[in-house]
């Protein structure tokens, strides 16, 4: 029996479309098999902004999202349109920590083209609920894969994440399955 | 998960090691942080790493300086120089220095992942080229023998010449220098491998028990003989016997054993039946044989039977190249053996080895090794892990008499296994009571450190 108490919360960070927050939920329920609601929007918190970068440091972001989680989510996913960055990196399309309660994407990077012109609705969603779903994996220890098809497959670039359907290789699910008897959760099954 | 790539963030900013870390793990590699260059070296010295990510700015030892380092000491590390501050001309120091790579602070995703797929396919050439050279090494190793230098590779020539015959071989050479292990392998090499290889050492029996072990005896032969003993001779039967020290054998053996050499048997002690002797005979010595015939009654019938070919094994300092194949061999073998995690020797350890005279040759270099395997606590061998760091032990003193180089000898020999006799007896070839009437016949007196 899955517990009653165990959902994934998605969070919006600042404005951020709702047939956005929409999609990212139902798939995010789709693949994990948990329950997932979306909150109500939340600032982003204003240490996380680099004025000399003009982007938003994920680390910031977060540690702000662990504190907004309740007891009965087990995992959070903050959403937001700015720019996200790591220390390292120039840019990310999100963050997780291996293992961590949160993780954050940005739809920044994903609702532009190659030449930053709008992509239509249906990539955005796309992109979106890709992004959405490997961060989460993150989330539940599953690190990058070296199966090109497998959505845990690293994407630097927007062309990458395009190119890959929302599939699990069977050692992804293997894996994921492995954390959730850890966590004491039903195992994914679905369409993974 | 074990991971293609052991790494080492070295930062002295703590969110560029966590941050770098955190991605680098995503990508199922081991990652490992330090703040500074002496962290980093203290634990590439405890454990391995394949790929070190270096800033170059850093409070003490700089990247620069960190990089040489390393390189110095593990020249197939793979190093990698990060640098919020970067200039041509510290990417350039970095470069000739060694770095495989240089990135600035921030890095594009797309550029670092194509760098550590770089790096990963970097290493497994790495990886190769290490397997080729051991394979080529492999070269070097004959049977348990080890050796690359010409000197040693004619001894395998030999070897491999001589042991499809049933000739007779002596095979001379100093204490230590690996003479048995001659004769093994030329016995796993003849026709004979399937068959015992038996080994006396005529040095370490009195004349009646060498007899007894050679020839065997029946019961009631002789006063204490309680039942009947098969001899060495007979125990040797279709394979090898490997008389070692043969130069210690009485005249009256040798002609025993000449008899038996001519005749092809012998006679177990208080037996008239005769049995059938056949055995290769491989002898050795340490000794000079042509000078104990002028000097002390080796019998010269005896040595030109068992001296139809003469394998002559090379001291130690005469083959340096072998050394360090030598000490990385022994290193494998004890650190396994061990179970220790002692895997390398610094350079500043290995010259010294190399400079060092070996008097007593590759023993010696294998009880230095397995001490310093025992007492090390790091990774890697240094100096101070090895009995001796003043390499300048004069061996060539002209105008000293043989009593006070045997004594100068003994004192060193006693000095490098720290006292200890049985292993110093071994090392010098002679037995326990020997050593200790040598001690006292010297004066010789363990410090009292």
């Amino acid at each position: 029996m899955r517990s009653k108490k165990k959902i994934i919360a998605v969070q919006p960070l600042g404005r951020v479309k709702a047939d956005v927050l929409e999609v990212i939920a139902a798939n995010l329920q789709a693949f994990f098999q948990i329950r997932t609601e979306v909150f109500l929007e939340q600032p982003i918190p204003d240490e996380a902004y680099n004025a000399h970068r003009c982007q938003y440091n994920c680390y910031p972001i977060l540690k702000f999202l662990e504190t907004l989680k309740p007891d009965h989510v087990i995992k959070i996913i903050g959403v937001t349109e700015v720019d996200l960055f790591i220390p390292i990196l120039t840019y990310v399309f999100g963050e997780a920590e291996l293992g961590g309660d949160a993780t954050v994407i940005s739809t920044y990077r994903a609702a532009r083209g190659k030449d930053q012109e709008p992509v239509s609705l249906k990539r955005l969603f796309e992109r979106a609920a890709k992004i959405a779903v490997h961060e989460m994996a993150h989330t539940f220890r599953l690190p990058h894969c070296k199966e090109d098809r497998c959505i845990m497959s690293s994407f630097p670039v927007l062309s990458h994440i395009d190119e890959k359907p929302i599939y699990f290789c069977r050692y992804c699910v293997r894996f994921l399955k492995d954390e959730y008897e850890t966590l004491g959760l039903q195992g994914p099954g679905c369409k993974i | 998960m074990i991971s293609e790539l052991n790494i080492m963030v070295v930062d002295d900013e703590l969110i560029v090691r966590e941050s770098l870390k955190g991605w680098l793990e995503k990508f199922g590699y081991g990652v490992e942080t330090a703040e500074d260059a002496r962290e980093a070296l203290e634990k590439l010295d405890r454990e391995g790493y394949d790929l070190l990510f270096v800033d170059i700015k850093m409070p003490g030892m700089d990247g620069i300086e960190l990089l040489k380092r390393v390189k110095e000491d593990q020249p197939d590390v793979i190093v990698v120089m990060i640098t919020a501050h970067g200039s041509i001309e510290s990417a350039i120091e970095a470069m000739k220095a060694g770095a495989s790579d240089y990135l600035m602070k921030p890095f594009d995703p797309e550029d670092l992942e194509l760098l550590i797929e770089k790096l990963a396919q970097t290493k497994r050439l790495v990886d190769q080229n290490r397997w080729l050279r051991e394979s080529y090494e492999g070269s070097s190793r004959f049977q348990d023998l080890i050796g690359q230098s010409r000197a040693m590779q004619k001894v395998f020539q030999l070897v491999e010449d001589v042991a499809s015959s049933d000739t007779p071989v002596l095979i001379v050479g100093e204490t230590g220098t690996g003479k048995e292990l001659v004769a093994k392998a030329i016995h796993a090499l003849s026709p004979r491998r399937y068959a015992p290889f038996v080994a006396v050492n005529c040095g370490a029996f009195t004349e009646t028990l060498l007899e007894s072990t050679l020839f065997g005896h029946e019961k009631g032969a002789f006063t204490g003989a309680h039942h009947m003993q098969k001899g060495r001779l007979e125990m040797a039967n279709g394979g090898t016997l490997f008389l070692d020290e043969v130069g210690e054998i009485s005249p009256k053996m040798q002609v025993d054993l000449l008899r038996v050499l001519e005749e092809k048997r012998f006679h177990r002690l208080g037996n008239p039946k005769p049995v059938s002797a056949d055995f290769r005979l491989v002898s050795a010595t340490h000794r000079d044989l042509e000078v104990a015939i002028q000097k002390h009654g080796f019998r010269q019938d005896f040595y030109y039977r068992i001296n139809v070919i003469t394998i002559a094994v090379p001291p130690l300092r005469e083959r340096k190249e072998d050394i360090e194949l030598l000490a990385h061999h022994f290193l494998m073998h004890y650190s396994q053996e061990l179970n220790k995690k002692v895997t390398a020797i610094s350079k500043d350890a290995l010259d010294i080895l190399t400079r060092y005279d070996w008097p007593g040759n590759v023993r010696e270099l294998e009880n230095v090794i397995e001490r310093a395997v025992v007492i090390g606590k790091k990774r890697k061998i240094t100096p101070a892990d090895l009995p001796f760091q003043d390499v300048s032990i004069p061996r060539k003193s002209v105008a000293n008499s043989l009593e006070e180089v045997e004594k100068k000898h003994i004192s060193e020999m006693l000095r490098v296994c720290g006292w200890n006799i049985a292993r110093t007896a071994s090392l010098l070839g002679i037995n326990r009571t020997t050593l200790y009437k040598k001690i006292k016949k010297y004066e010789l007196k363990q410090p009292a450190s």
